[in-house]
């Protein structure tokens, strides 16, 4: 992907809420992505499984990764989410086999050039951790040779940065504002969650890469959460994923 | 990886000599060398400078680190009190930057020649804290302000210069401490910096105290930059500037030790605090301090020791530079009290007491404007100050509010109304201004038509106060803009 530009869409947590996903579909179009890329967790928590897919696989030049309730949905085993076992079987009734392949289809984790995407970390993709420890955030540096890695799963947007002095700090980006990224430093950027913020912020989080500038900003879209959450009580699954849409908790 | 990012990261100087053709442009002769970059003059219109930074096994890392630092910063600032950014080269195959040149070094000069004039000194000052406060404004705080890092256009107008140290709130910060990389310059350095914090912007308030401090006597704070200087600025405050010249008034003597606190908290919180004290010497409190001619006793120096051992600079908590700008807002009251009832003058200390109280580090000028006739005419007459009435009813109106000195000042200022509040204002960088709506039918015209072409040519919020009874008549109870 060196020496290609192109800018790129990352979404990250849709978890079926496709009033979110359109919000920033329709923004990122609007900011001349031309490429996207999803960091899994399409499903679960929401009710619109079958519309969030569709669109998605209507994306130009997208590239899909696998998360952990992307997995869940084929596995018997808990989450340890209240509610989210009831919301994937669920789920599970409502997806096309069409549907089924694109997720199992999508890889634990893809490097492309310059860049590593996953769904939690570089390091054990499938161990699902939350990278929030700087010791975790050196292991998921150490497992790629990217100069930037991108990640979801945690649900907060999030840069963090290796300097040349090998220091490692993060940076809360401020949304709408490019980062620069330096040659000299080495990133994981957490593009947040586009269907369940956890930031307090109840704004969709996603982020544009711009490969020609090395640029990334994150973006907050403000949504309709409130037939989204409409409709997770319409389909009978747990309240309280409708009501973290609207504290964005 | 590391070597993989640092294999692309450092490649050898390019040969940018006198003489070589840079794009349009020739490159002249080098006008100076640094520790990380090297300058060179290119003939053109407008003058520019060439900037390029020491690359190589010879020299430090941390200089491409500044490099890119400084071309980040520049790309994002605006306005006359930073150099214009003309080019850039790229960071991986040819770094350099094409940069306006300015040459008045009037700062510089004084520096040397200090101890300069009082007046001299006020300008200066002035100047240089309304440069900083414009990059401050834009979220950017320089931490290497010193006397050759400030240039000045013709018409006096400060332009800082050199921001490889700077710290722009709105990006992630690549300096990194253990890469060996300076922190600041020895005589300006602020405290906290020494502990690494590069995120509060009254690190520049220090510097800007410390230049002042070398302006009005000569000496740094802390005697001859070197290991012990450092040291010496975390565990006591500086000798007391009238120490070396006790002709100095005793009110510049506590701007500058304010600006020297040692805890960020104790400075002004903003440069253009700084700015309207040394215009406004008379609204500085009277402080023991500021009339000290010695070193402060052995009492106060081991307290101030003792208190540095458990001293913590705190990082975590910072606010941006531009936050803080705006919870220490300078608000302008425009009072006519000789046309004011009783309760418009309630009406207008209820509007100042509410700002007083929710922003704790707002500061208040009280301006009242006399008809330039008037003003001459009790000059004519020999008064010595013709302004005293209107000084004295200021301050009995103010009373009520128990505002400490510190935050007012009182100004009787002669002219057209409207102008002269609006050239104040935008003079002192006000954030706010308060002024009373026409008091009653008779003065309306007057008074009615001052409050509307204030708030609809200020470049700040206004609000306009107007008493309860005064609603009856057609308007509302306050109106901000």
């Amino acid at each position: 992907m060196t020496g290609w530009c192109m800018r790129q869409a990352i979404l990250s947590d849709l978890h079926s809420n496709i009033e979110a996903l359109q919000a920033c579909v329709t923004h990122a179009r609007e900011q001349g992505a031309t490429h996207f890329a999803c960091l899994g967790d399409c499903v679960g928590y929401g009710a619109d499984p079958v519309p969030t897919l569709d669109l998605l696989r209507s994306l130009p030049h997208l590239l899909m990764i696998r998360g952990n309730h992307d997995e869940a949905l084929f596995q018997d085993e808990d989450i340890g989410v209240p509610g989210i076992r009831e919301a994937l079987d669920w789920t599970g009734t409502q997806l096309t086999p069409t549907h089924c392949e694109l997720l199992e289809a999508a890889p634990y984790i893809q490097t492309l050039g310059e860049v590593t995407y996953a769904h939690a970390s570089a390091h054990d993709p499938q161990a699902w951790e939350y990278l929030r420890q700087p010791e975790q955030i050196r292991a998921c540096l150490e497992a790629t040779p990217a100069h930037i890695t991108f990640i979801g799963h945690v649900h907060v947007p999030m840069v963090f940065y290796l300097t040349a002095g090998d220091t490692l700090r993060e940076h809360n980006p401020e949304p709408g504002v490019p980062i620069p990224l330096s040659p000299t430093c080495r990133y994981v950027v957490n593009v947040g969650s586009v269907g369940q913020p956890r930031d307090g912020n109840n704004a969709a989080s996603y982020a544009i890469y711009d490969s020609d500038r090395v640029e990334v900003t994150i973006h907050r879209i403000p949504y309709d959460y409130v037939s989204a959450a409409e409709k997770i009580l319409a389909a009978g699954l747990s309240a309280r994923f409708a009501e973290r849409l609207m504290e964005g908790r | 990886m590391a070597t993989a990012r640092k294999k692309r990261a450092v490649t050898p100087a390019p040969h940018l000599r006198p003489g070589v053709k840079l794009g349009r442009y020739r490159v002249g002769q080098m006008l100076h060398e640094g520790g990380m970059a090297q300058l060179y003059a290119v003939d053109a219109k407008p003058p520019l400078i060439l900037k390029v930074p020491k690359l190589g096994p010879d020299h430090p890392a941390s200089s491409l680190v500044a490099f890119e630092n400084e071309l980040r910063i520049l790309e994002r600032l605006r306005g006359p009190h930073v150099p214009k950014l003309v080019a850039a080269g790229d960071l991986v195959h040819q770094p350099y930057l094409l940069l306006e040149r300015i040459d008045g070094d009037a700062l510089a000069r004084a520096a040397q020649q200090a101890p300069v004039s009082l007046d001299t000194l006020r300008d200066l000052g002035v100047q240089l804290a309304r440069a900083v406060q414009a990059v401050h404004h834009q979220n950017v705080i320089h931490l290497d302000l010193n006397p050759n890092n400030v240039r000045n256009r013709a018409d006096g107008t400060m332009v800082l210069i050199d921001f490889g140290l700077a710290h722009h709130a709105g990006l992630p910060d690549l300096h990194d401490a253990a890469f060996g990389e300076e922190e600041g310059t020895t005589a300006y350095i602020a405290p906290e910096q020494l502990h690494h914090v590069r995120s509060d912007s009254r690190s520049d308030i220090y510097a800007i105290g410390a230049i002042l401090y070398q302006l009005a006597t000569g000496h740094y704070p802390f005697g001859r930059p070197n290991l012990m200087s450092l040291k010496r600025r975390l565990v006591a405050p500086p000798l007391p500037p009238r120490s070396h010249n006790p002709q100095l008034p005793p009110w510049l003597q506590e701007i500058i030790l304010r600006c020297l606190e040692t805890k960020p908290e104790n400075r002004y919180a903003t440069a253009k605090r700084v700015a309207h004290l040394l215009a406004h010497p008379e609204s500085v409190p009277d402080t023991r301090r500021s009339h000290r001619r010695q070193a402060p006793g052995l009492t106060v120096r081991s307290r101030a020791w003792a208190r540095s051992v458990f001293q913590k600079f705190d990082d975590d908590a910072a606010q941006r530079p531009y936050e803080r700008l705006t919870t220490s807002p300078h608000v302008l009251v425009a009072l006519k009290l000789a046309h004011c009832s009783e309760s418009q003058k309630e009406a207008l200390r209820r509007a100042v007491r509410r700002l007083a109280l929710s922003e704790s580090k707002s500061y208040f000028t009280f301006v009242t404007v006399v008809p330039q006739a008037d003003w001459e005419q009790a000059r004519q007459q020999g008064k010595r100050a013709p302004d005293l009435a209107n000084l004295l009813a200021m301050r009995n109106w103010a009373q009520p509010l128990r505002l400490p000195e510190v935050r007012m000042v009182f100004q009787v200022l002669p002219g057209e109304p409207v102008r002269t509040l609006l050239g104040y204002a935008r003079r002192h960088l006000v954030d706010h201004i308060i002024v009373g709506a026409r008091g009653s039918s008779a003065l309306r015209r007057h008074l009615g038509s001052i409050s509307a072409a204030v708030a609809a040519q200020a470049a700040c919020t206004v609000t306009v106060v107007r008493t309860r009874k005064d609603v009856g008549k057609g308007g509302k109870t306050t109106n901000s803009k």
